[in-house]
């Protein structure tokens, strides 16, 4: 049982508080959604997990399973099992997405690097992605459309099979068909390696594929009510803001139960 | 493959074949090399420098008129001092790569597209330790011509590349396109200089350059770490990235090129 202890962090960009006093446990087995609307802070909570150094932790430590992840570097806690399939996935050019992979991989198994293994995986995950097999050997993203991008995420993610998978708004960007498919893979890894997943999302769309345990809303950097998926229900009929209004202010105190 | 080895003022042909004349002319009282080269067929073409002390050299390329050249020229260790004259006729292309490793260079390049749809695509990649410095003029001398100039350098050390590119179209020459591209990675806190020139007196020509001096964007590095990438891989894979683009080269070539960026850079990042 792997557990991402977040506990009670605060966290800035340029200054500007994003997060404050926020605290989450997250269960490998466990999928948790994260809504809200623009600017509260789901994606600081993703990247910050993730190490981003843009971002600071002001106050408070994240830990994965008795280690302190929040000390630890980017590339560190990667290797660790954290993975972040990101909103807007970066174009790196020049750098293929075959060699970005094999490095990656180099770089946690080491001497247990597998090439034969590698190649199969890859090319049997390409196909179950409906990749174009050329974009393997293309620069990382360079050139990709959104969906191909996302796709491309969600290759990374099977070929590291990390223990921790958070997903930001991996939904945008992405057709009817392409959302159901990412839908389906995530699911199906999720079967088989029972990672802690987090996933970041506006809309109810892909929850219907990936049906979360626990669901978040974060308003000001706060998690201000949390449940099941009736909760997505509620979002869709109401608003944000409809049901920020209902919202009292002791539901902070209650919203972390379910994961304690 | 043709290939030209220039090696402590002697110079070695290597399986050369009839698309290649090659011409050393010894210029009395002076110690610089003076070599002619003469491409008449469609051929590759190596130039190899391996000279252990610090060389002069002139070289003179012509490339007939209707052909495709590919040309590799590849310089290792020592010092340079270089002056090229390359004269493309009508309806010839030529692909020039130059992959460099080297402590100290100074080039002035001329490329003179002399005839019509004569095309010069130009790679120049180097690993930068002490003072480099490039000065590039192509002269568009006829109608519908093409030079695509691209020149990509990592600086480090005690690194301080310098590059000034010149492209000139005088009046009357119409239908042509001049292309620049330079950047420089700079992992120095020295300076590099990227000096991008047109001189375009006819209105019916399609110019661009782009320059850009800089490091690699935290951004891209974070991504890669984020797969779990030590940051000094990351570095590596994105330098290796930046300077094996656009070669359209034989694994020969490339890994020469990647075992130079493995040894050079790596002890810098």
């Amino acid at each position: 049982m792997n557990i991402l202890k977040i506990d009670n962090i605060t966290v800035s960009i340029e200054e500007k508080v994003i997060l404050k006093d926020f605290s989450l446990t997250i269960k490998s087995g466990e999928i948790h959604a994260i809504m809200g609307q623009n600017g509260t802070g789901k994606s600081t909570l993703v990247r910050i997990i993730m190490g981003d150094p843009a971002y600071k932790l002001e106050s408070g430590k994240i830990y994965f399973n008795d280690q302190e992840l929040s000390a630890m570097s980017v590339d560190k806690r990667a290797r660790l099992g954290v993975f972040l399939g990101m909103q807007m996935p970066t174009e790196v050019d020049g750098v293929t997405n075959a060699d970005f992979l094999r490095t990656a991989l180099v770089n946690r198994d080491g001497k247990d690097f597998k090439l034969y293994s590698f190649i199969k995986k890859l090319d049997e995950s390409v196909d179950q992605l409906q990749m174009n097999k050329e974009m393997i050997h293309r620069s990382v993203n360079k050139g990709f459309s959104g969906g191909e991008r996302k796709k491309n995420e969600i290759l990374q993610m099977k070929m590291l099979e990390p223990k921790v998978v958070m997903l930001d708004e991996i939904d945008s960007g992405l057709d009817v068909d392409s959302l159901k498919m990412i839908g389906e893979e995530v699911i199906a890894y999720h079967k088989v390696n029972k990672p802690a997943i987090i996933l970041v999302t506006h809309y109810k769309r892909l929850l219907d594929y990936i049906k979360p345990d626990f669901v978040h809303i974060i308003s000001d950097g706060k998690i201000v009510k949390s449940g099941d998926f009736s909760l997505v229900l509620e979002i869709e009929e109401e608003g944000y803001k409809g049901l920020k209004n209902r919202v009292s202010i002791d539901c902070v105190a209650k919203v972390n139960k379910p994961n304690e | 493959m043709n290939k030209i080895i220039l090696k402590n003022n002697d110079l070695f042909l290597v399986d050369i074949d009839d698309a290649v004349s090659v011409k050393k002319i010894q210029t009395p009282f002076s110690n610089i090399e003076n070599i002619s080269i003469n491409i008449s067929e469609s051929t590759t073409l190596e130039i190899r420098h391996e000279n252990e002390d610090e060389t002069k050299n002139e070289i003179f390329i012509k490339i007939m008129p209707n052909i495709e050249v590919k040309l590799i020229e590849i310089k290792d260790n020592s010092c340079h001092k270089a002056q090229y004259h390359i004269d493309i006729e009508e309806d010839s292309i030529l692909n020039f790569y130059k992959l460099y490793n080297i402590e100290k260079n100074k080039e002035l390049i001329h490329i003179n597209l002399n005839g019509r749809r004569a095309q010069c695509h130009y790679f120049f990649k180097t690993i930068t330790t002490n003072d480099e410095k490039y000065n590039i003029i192509v002269n568009h001398n006829a109608s519908d011509t093409q030079s695509f100039i691209n020149n990509a350098g990592v600086n480090i050390e005690d690194g301080k590349l310098y590059f000034d590119i010149s492209a000139f179209v005088p009046h009357g020459m119409k239908n042509c396109y001049a292309d620049q591209t330079a950047r420089i990675i700079n992992l120095t806190n020295n300076k590099c200089i990227i000096n991008p020139n047109l001189y375009i007196e006819d209105s019916d020509v399609v110019a661009n350059h782009a320059a850009a001096i800089g490091r690699f964007s935290d951004e891209e590095i974070f991504y890669l770490m984020s797969r779990g990438i030590k940051k000094e891989d990351a570095i590596n894979l994105l330098i290796k990235g930046f300077l094996l683009e656009n070669l359209d080269l034989d694994d020969t070539h490339l890994d020469w090129l990647i075992n130079n960026i493995e040894k050079k850079v790596m002890k810098n990042v």
